[in-house]
């Protein structure tokens, strides 16, 4: 006896992420990317590596520090080459990072985990809303804290700040 | 009080307070005075407090107090109506805890107690600022300051109780029944002294605390 198979009723047509991304103060770049695909996971696991991607490459980008770097004669610093890649629907872009032929006076700060932790600890041994607020517009402002570290520590905040409320 | 109160709110700074706690009390106080590399463990870095087991016997006794059945192992004690009172309040703008382990309502004096094996002097009493601050406290809580307070010291004494054989023993903290009662008066001087220390602390705090959060 065979059994009938049971078509799908709905039909993915397409899938979009939308991305704000912070640059700087009052500025931020929007983007979207919108696929078509034939299931959700497909659709997401091409999208979301692009969203990362773009928030390493612009979240607070103008508040970066740029590293110093000292010329000696006869030398100079090969500038960062940017491509896209543009398909339909698709924005893909490209940083290729720029090989000093001098040394870099400032190195990349090396305390990113001593700002999780801090900011963690902040969170957790604070008691006034007024101090969460500050400590919430200083995780977003960090350039020490990765997009990915910002949204772990968003919910922490999220969830202080409901248990500050119902003390109240 | 109006004069004070004037020359108070001069030195009250426009930048809003930013505490990780939302009060000053005396042990944040003191412990910024003495050690702030404490300070900032214990109250900006989530850190452990400082707890020894002399600190903790301290609390039994005081909670003995709050409960009356201090009475057993120190029949002599003298304490007031009302027992571990808890005064919210706000001295020139910055909000103060305390905790008083004794108060009279009527004569609007306290009592300190204190336990240790060590005895207390009558010049120690006086250069205490914990009582300065919650006579302090007390003065922006009830409007009256207060005339006087009265520390009682009461003695420990670490001994040795055996279990069975003489490997099996344990120190134990305990009281030895001598108390010793001191009396200190106040001077508005001195309060208003300690009201100016508060605002300095909180200020100082508030600062170190934004510095600290500007760090992630």
């Amino acid at each position: 006896m065979s059994t009938k198979e049971k078509k799908p009723s709905v039909t993915l047509t397409s899938y979009s992420i939308k991305a704000i991304i912070p640059t700087g103060p009052y500025a931020n770049i929007q983007s979207e990317i919108i696929v078509s695909a034939k299931t959700l996971d497909e659709a997401r696991d091409y999208v979301l590596p692009h969203i990362d991607q773009l928030f390493e490459t612009y979240l607070n980008r103008s508040e970066r520090r740029v590293p110093v770097v000292s010329q000696t004669k006869g030398t100079e610093v090969k500038p960062i080459a940017i491509t896209e890649v543009k398909s339909a629907n698709v924005v893909d872009v490209t940083v290729k990072p720029v090989e000093p032929t001098v040394a870099v006076a400032d190195k990349a700060p090396e305390n990113k985990p001593n700002a999780v932790d801090k900011a963690t600890n902040a969170i957790n041994s604070c008691l006034t809303v007024d101090a969460l607020e500050l400590i919430a517009k200083q995780i977003e402002k960090s350039v020490k804290l990765n997009a990915m570290e910002k949204l772990d520590l968003g919910m922490l905040v999220v969830n202080k700040q409901k248990a500050l409320s119902a003390k109240k | 009080m109006d004069d004070d109160i004037y020359e108070l709110q001069e030195q009250v700074p426009a930048v809003k307070l930013v505490l990780p706690r939302a009060y000053i009390s005396w042990s944040q106080m003191n412990c910024w005075l003495t050690n702030k590399a404490r300070f900032r463990k214990e109250y900006f870095e989530n850190g452990e407090r400082l707890d020894t087991k002399f600190l903790r016997f301290g609390k039994v006794i005081h909670e003995m107090i709050e409960n009356g059945t201090y009475k057993s192992i120190l029949p002599d004690l003298t304490v007031f109506s009302t027992n571990e009172l808890e005064i919210r309040c706000d001295v020139a703008g910055v909000p103060v805890l305390s905790f008083i382990d004794s108060y009279d309502e009527k004569t609007n004096w306290f009592r300190d107690t204190k336990t240790g094996k060590i005895p207390w002097t009558k010049a120690k009493v006086q250069k205490h600022d914990q009582l300065l601050f919650y006579a302090t406290t007390l003065k922006w809580k009830t409007g009256r300051m207060p005339e006087r307070c009265f520390l009682d010291w009461i003695e420990t004494r670490e001994q040795v109780t055996e279990y069975g054989d003489f490997w099996d023993s344990k120190k134990e903290l305990n009281v030895t029944g001598k108390i010793i009662t001191f009396e200190r008066e106040f001077d508005e001087r001195e309060i208003l002294r300690m009201e100016q220390l508060i605002i300095r602390s909180a200020n100082e705090i508030s600062e170190a605390y934004r510095k600290y959060i500007e760090e992630i």
